[in-house]
Parts: structure tokens; sequence; C-alpha cells
């Protein structure tokens, strides 16, 4: 026993010796080599050359040469990680991460809360971003507290709408004189449409996500349009969970009749928007929600036909026409020094606000390479810079390349009547999730009762996150 | 000259004792010198993370970095989880099925293959095969099998019958089963070929002995084979406790934990908390609690082994 004890205690002792000594790394030194150059990487940007991405890589290269050039000392380097919550805490915490990566804002939150976004708002203000960015519209998905965290990535703006697939709205009889998909204007009509497809031609009407949070991010545009709000906050700072109200309930209702009274859902009900997209590609669905962005996307990954896709603004509730605006945002981590560099980067490439025949030129580059790989290009909805010789510049750089006819993305592009939302702001992908588990049992359990799932779906969420904020 | 004798014995004794004890400690060192290298990685790469996540659990983090000692706050907002109790339930049934699934299906094809005569190498290969497919792509294949669509391959096969096709995955009842049959799929050949190697060392004679005194089939089953497979069982049985106890990449790939929670597991809810929300202090604590349980059940297995070599 005391041997045991012994031998216990020793691996014990060592553990915790190790425990010290495997200490955490955060931030990267002062990012120079030892032959004192600065190094900058950019995240999201290939490492290799191959067949799929020669073209963007043989641009990085040229335009990190010219950099380079232009700024002796400073050297560019191509980092392949996207962003993914899986390996971002232990990248972050190994001072691993690229000194400017992108994210999406439901995670701007978090890292600012965890200590690993830089402020960078003495760089805005030094390059004038803050006079030319539209604050006022999208200041939500990139600052905090008057403080700049984040930037937008050029182009990178969306907001929700309905796809359609064209063939599958001509097989159901679902085209207008002009052959353009009979766009339903209320969440009732698109019922109503995914119903008649379903009908006619066997396949599903809509299809919804309904797990890994994504199914709530996307329902918040329905429940948005039923009247529902989310959360409130007290007079003490505290956050009370509001969406089991009368119109959250509807909202519910609204998609248990998808399934149980039109019958207009997808047979694979336990679904992330993969599923969706992928189904849309494959003409095996009529409608899905989704952002111009994800379009481009579904081309690459699953072949959807830039000519046989359509797209609408959201549909109109009882409370009106909702969608929910996002972007790819870029982050930074580094040293004033790397991330002054990031914005000399940006503007070089084009990506800043300022305008100049190089910034055409890499904007003119940047529509070819996305028309060699046969993105939808021309359905621009969202300016993120305010200055108009910056939006004058990016539609000259996109006319030669316009991929798609207008006629089939005007009603989302126009978006007449849309009031654009962002995020619930507080413990949004746990928000997202908790609903995921609420579309779930509607979908799947036909005697669910709407109102009394929605709201130990709001208990749980108050008990579980909202009160141990 | 014999008192000198005993006194010549007495006098040696201590230094033939010592050089025994120095021989043993030459012997011994050699021996932990050859352990080190498996020591060591054991202790920085098992028992550092243990002991740091439980110190962790202890305090409130921003990322990975502990910023102020919370004692068990972490704890009581795991425990006092209005989902934490059926996530525990949800575990101990992926346990429980996975036992069912796990333990007798390939101990029924080792004793079966034990009196195979012909191609019984063969069948090992193909009964093992399984267990070099990558994890996610199995559970991908089988996720296309349970699909609920018509398209579906199980769904197919029960069109083809003039069945009903099935929700498999989506209804809440079959989930737990149905990830399990995937998850024991892959080990099968493994477990079947443990039992296998135990099985032939069972003496023949045993059987023959039984056989003259009249034993059947089953009596020889349950009278020689299960209890001489016992320790093997056992041994079995509680890694398959401990590895099923941790599940949380099936669940994840194949239904998210749904349909409404009805197949997250801990293993899924601790890695939700710090890979989707950055909570990773409740995540460690949830994680200790798993150990603690876990380590219960470890020593229960310990103390039968020990009743059982007894």
């Amino acid at each position: 026993m005391k041997k045991t004890v012994k031998v216990l205690s020793l691996i014990l002792a060592l553990a915790l010796v190790l425990t010290g000594c495997v200490g955490t790394k955060v931030g990267q030194g002062d990012g120079r080599d030892a032959e004192g150059n600065l190094h900058i990487s950019i995240g999201g940007t290939p490492t290799v050359k191959n067949d799929k991405n020669a073209k963007t890589y043989d641009l990085f290269q040229e335009n990190k040469a010219k950099f380079e050039a232009a700024h002796p000392g400073v050297i560019v380097d191509a980092d392949g990680w996207s962003f993914d919550l899986k390996n971002y805490m232990t990248k972050a915490e190994g001072g691993d991460l690229p000194t400017m990566y992108y994210t999406s804002p439901t995670e701007v939150n978090n890292i600012v809360d965890n200590g690993y976004a830089t402020d960078i708002t003495a760089m805005v203000k030094k390059y004038g971003y803050d006079k030319m960015l539209n604050n006022e519209k999208y200041g939500n998905l990139y600052m905090r507290d008057g403080k700049y965290y984040a930037l937008v990535k050029d182009g990178s703006l969306y907001d929700m709408g309905i796809a359609y697939n064209i063939d599958v709205f001509r097989k159901a009889d679902l085209l207008d004189e002009n052959g353009v998909p009979k766009f339903p204007q209320t969440w009732q009509e698109l019922a109503e449409t995914a119903q008649t497809i379903k009908e006619k031609t066997g396949k599903a009407g809509l299809a919804i996500a309904t797990k890994g949070g994504q199914g709530g991010w996307h329902f918040i545009n329905i429940m948005w349009a039923f009247g529902t709000e989310f959360m409130e906050q007290d007079k003490d700072g505290k956050w009370t969970a509001t969406f089991a109200s009368d119109e959250g309930v509807a909202a519910l209702q609204y998609i248990k009749d998808l399934k149980w009274k039109y019958n207009a859902l997808q047979d694979e009900l336990l679904a992330d928007i993969q599923v969706g997209g992928r189904m849309l590609s494959m003409g095996d669905v009529g409608m899905i929600i989704t952002q111009e962005n994800m379009l481009d996307y579904y081309i690459e990954q699953y072949g959807l036909k830039a000519d046989n896709v359509a797209m609408s603004k959201m549909p109109a509730g009882p409370a009106g026409r909702f969608s929910q605006v996002g972007a790819n945002i870029w982050m930074f981590s580094g040293t004033d020094e790397q991330v002054e560099m990031c914005f000399e980067w940006l503007d070089m490439t084009g990506q800043g606000p300022t305008v100049s025949d190089e910034t055409k030129e890499q904007l003119k580059k940047s529509y070819g390479i996305r028309s060699e790989k046969g993105h939808i290009i021309g359905i621009r909805t969202a300016n993120l810079w305010m200055n108009e010789d910056r939006i004058k510049a990016e539609q000259e750089a996109m006319a030669p390349y316009i991929s798609v006819d207008p006629k089939f993305f005007e009603d989302y592009t126009e978006g007449k009547g849309v009031a654009y939302k962002f995020e619930p702001e507080r413990c949004t992908q746990q928000l997202y999730a908790a609903l995921d588990t609420a579309l779930q049992e509607v979908v799947l359990n036909k005697d669910a009762d709407c109102k009394a799932v929605l709201t130990k779906v709001q208990d749980d969420f108050q008990k579980n996150f909202l009160d141990k904020e | 000259m014999e008192n000198k004798t005993v006194i010549k014995k007495q006098s040696k004794a201590p230094y033939k004792k010592l050089g025994s004890r120095l021989v043993e400690a030459r012997n011994q060192s050699l021996m932990w010198l050859l352990l080190l290298p498996m020591v060591f990685t054991l202790i920085l790469c098992h028992w550092n993370p243990i002991f740091r996540g439980m110190i962790t659990s202890l305090f409130h983090t921003k990322g990975f970095r502990m910023v102020e000692f919370v004692g068990l706050n972490n704890f009581k907002d795991v425990i006092s989880d209005t989902l934490f109790l059926k996530t525990l339930w949800n575990t101990v049934l992926y346990v429980f099925w996975s036992l069912l699934l796990g333990v007798i299906p390939p101990l029924a094809l080792a004793i079966v293959l034990n009196e195979v005569v012909h191609f019984k190498q063969g069948f090992k290969i193909i009964t093992y095969l399984p267990a070099i497919a990558p994890a996610l792509a199995a559970s991908l294949i089988w996720m296309n099998i349970f699909s609920p669509s018509p398209g579906g391959l199980l769904n197919v096969a029960l069109k083809a019958m003039g069945l009903p096709i099935s929700q498999w995955l989506l209804n809440e009842h079959l989930t737990i089963p149905l990830i399990v049959v995937s998850m024991t799929w892959k080990g099968y050949g493994v477990t079947m070929l443990l039992y296998l190697s135990a099985l032939q060392s069972i003496s023949q004679e045993l059987y023959e002995a039984s056989a003259i005194d009249g034993a059947g089939v089953w009596r020889r089953l349950f009278t020689v084979t299960i209890p001489h497979l016992g320790p093997t069982m056992l041994l079995f049985v509680v890694n398959q406790i401990i590895g099923v106890f941790q599940t949380f990449d099936q669940p994840l790939v194949m239904t998210g934990g749904g349909p409404n929670n009805a197949s997250t597991t801990l293993g899924l809810t601790s890695y939700n908390l710090a890979f989707s929300y950055m909570q990773v202090d409740r995540s460690m604590a949830l994680g200790t609690v798993s150990f603690i349980i876990l380590l219960v059940a470890t020593l229960f297995y310990f103390k039968m082994k020990k009743r059982m070599e007894d």
C-alpha cells in the first residue's frame, strides 16, 4: 500500500512539474526572424499550387513579390489555415494564428471575450477606414464598445434570401412568362409553393437545416418575420430570453406545418446546411434558405450550375420581412507593426477603401479568377464602403465578368421592404443549438406541442447559458 | 568452533544482504531506465492533461488561460445543467448497448470460428478488415446505410421486402443502438480475435472430460468455455465501458447529438463546451466528472479481477 502511495505521489509530482513546464505561449513575439525580417501571414491563402487553386496561388505569389519589393524587410507568408473552432483556441494559445485570418461574426464576441482579439482601432483611424466604412449599417459586425476588433473581408457581405433550382420550378410549372421562378412573397406562399413542388415533382419543396446550430441560425429569420424578440436586458444588465412568445410559437408552428400539413420538407431531417446545398445542386429540392456567397461554395463543392439558380429576398411574415446580415470577418493576431503591414497588404491587394490603378487592377484579377471558377458574379447586394469612387471601381471591375442574368436575382439584390438585422448578441451559438432541438422536435414528432417545446428550450437556454454568463 | 562459525555467518550476513540489494538495485535501475521513456511519455501525454484539466476545472478561464479561482463553481454549473442527467443517461445507454452488441456477437463468432476447420484464416481477415477503416469514413458509410430517405440502403431493402421504410437515426429510440452498431462494427474483428486466442488456450482435455461426463454443447459452453473466458471478458467489458463512456465523434458526425438531444453524450457536451462555445473551464469540469465515474469503474474492475484471481 505504501509503495502504491509512493508511486502515485511520484507520478503526481512529475505531472505537476510538467504541467508547470508546459506553459502556454500567447502571441507571436515581435514577429521577426533571426535576420530581423518582419513576417506577416495571411490566413486562408494557398501554400501549395494545384489544379484547383493555380490562379489564386499565382496571384498571391505575384502580390507577395510586389509587396515585399515595396516594403523591404517585410515578408508575407501564405497560411493555408481557415477558421475552424475545433483548432482555433489551440492555435491562438500556441501563438500559431496567422497575423490576419477570417472568421464569422458569430465568433467575434467569443474571440474578444477570450482575449484573443487585437484592438485595431488606432490602425483603422490611421488608414482612414473609419471615415469610409459604413459603420451605421455594418458596425455591429466588427466593432465592440466603440472599438474596432475586426474588418469585413471585402466582397463577403451577405444577407439571407431564398435560392431556387430553376429546373425543379420548371417541372413544377412554377416559372413566370419570362422563365423566372414565381418567387413567394410571404412565408405562407412559400409553404404552398413548396407543397406544389412536392406534389408535382416528388422532390422536396424546401430543405431546412436542423443541426450543428445552422438550423437555429436560419430559423431566426423566420422568427423575426413572425415578430419574435429573442432576449432583453434589464437595468442591472441581466439578460432574459423571450423567444417562447406567441410570435415565436407561431414561427415554430409554421415549421411544423411545413412537415406535417404541407409535406414539403426533405426526408433527411437531421441536416446541416450542406445537405440543402447538395440537394439544390443536384435538383433534389426546389428551395433553400441561404446567402449569395454560399452559392459559389455549392458551385465548387457540388457542381451547382450558375444558370440553373435564382434568388429572391426573404418572404414576409406577419411582422414584416427580415434578413440576417453577415460577412466573413478579418481578425488580427500580432504586434502593431504587423497589423500595420496587414493594412498595407489590404490596400495593395485592392481590399481596402482607397482607389488607385493598382486597386482597379487587383479587383479585375480577383473577378477574373472567380469567373474561371464559374462563380455567380453580378448580384452584389451590399456595399461595405461609403466612398462612391470605391463602389464605382468595384462595379467596373465586375462588369466584364457578370455571369448570370440579372432577372433571376433582381428581387434579391433590390431587397425592397427588407429589414436587415444582425444576429442576437448574447450566447449566439448556444441559442442556435437550442433552437435546433426545437426544430428537430417539431419536424420529427407529429404530436409535438410547439408552445411546450419552445418554452422548454427557452427555459433550458436561460438556465444553462444566460443565467451563467 | 561452532560459535565462531555462527559469529562469522552472522557478521557476513549484512554484507551478503547488501550485496544482493545492490545487485537487485542494479537490475531494477536497468529496468527503470528501460521504462523511463514510456513513463515519461505516459506522464507527459496522459497524466499531464488529466491533472491540468482537473486544475483548470477549478478556475474561470479565458481561452485556455486560468484567470480566477472559482472553486467548485464550474462543477455546479455543469451538474445543474438541465441536460446533464439526460446526457449522463444517454452515455449509460451507449455503454449498455455497446456491451450488448459489442460483447455477445464477437463471442459467438469466436466460438463458431474455434470449431471451424476450413477457411479459418480467411474468415479472420474478413472479420478484421473493418478495423482498418477510418472512423469518419465508417460513420459516413453508416449514415448512408441508415439514411431515412427512400433511397437509403436499409430502406431500399425494406421496400424490396414490401415493408414500410424507417426513420432510422431520426427515431430517438433507435438513434443510440444504431450509432453503437456503427461503432462496434469496426471493433468486432479485434474483439473476436481476442476471444479466439483465449478460447484456444482452454485445454481440450476439459472438453473431453465434460463430454465423457455427459455434458452437452450448452453445458460445456457455460461450465467450461465461459468461466475460462471470464478474465478476458472482464478486461474487454471494462475497456469497452471506458472507451464508450468517452464517445463523442460518432454522434457528432452522425446526428450532431440529436434528434432533440437523444444521442448527446458527456463527451460530446464536453467537446461542444470547449470547441463550440469556448468555455474551457466548464468543459474541463465535465471531463473531470467523467474521469471520476470511470475511475470508480476501473477500481471496481481491479477488485473484480482480484476476486477472480483468488
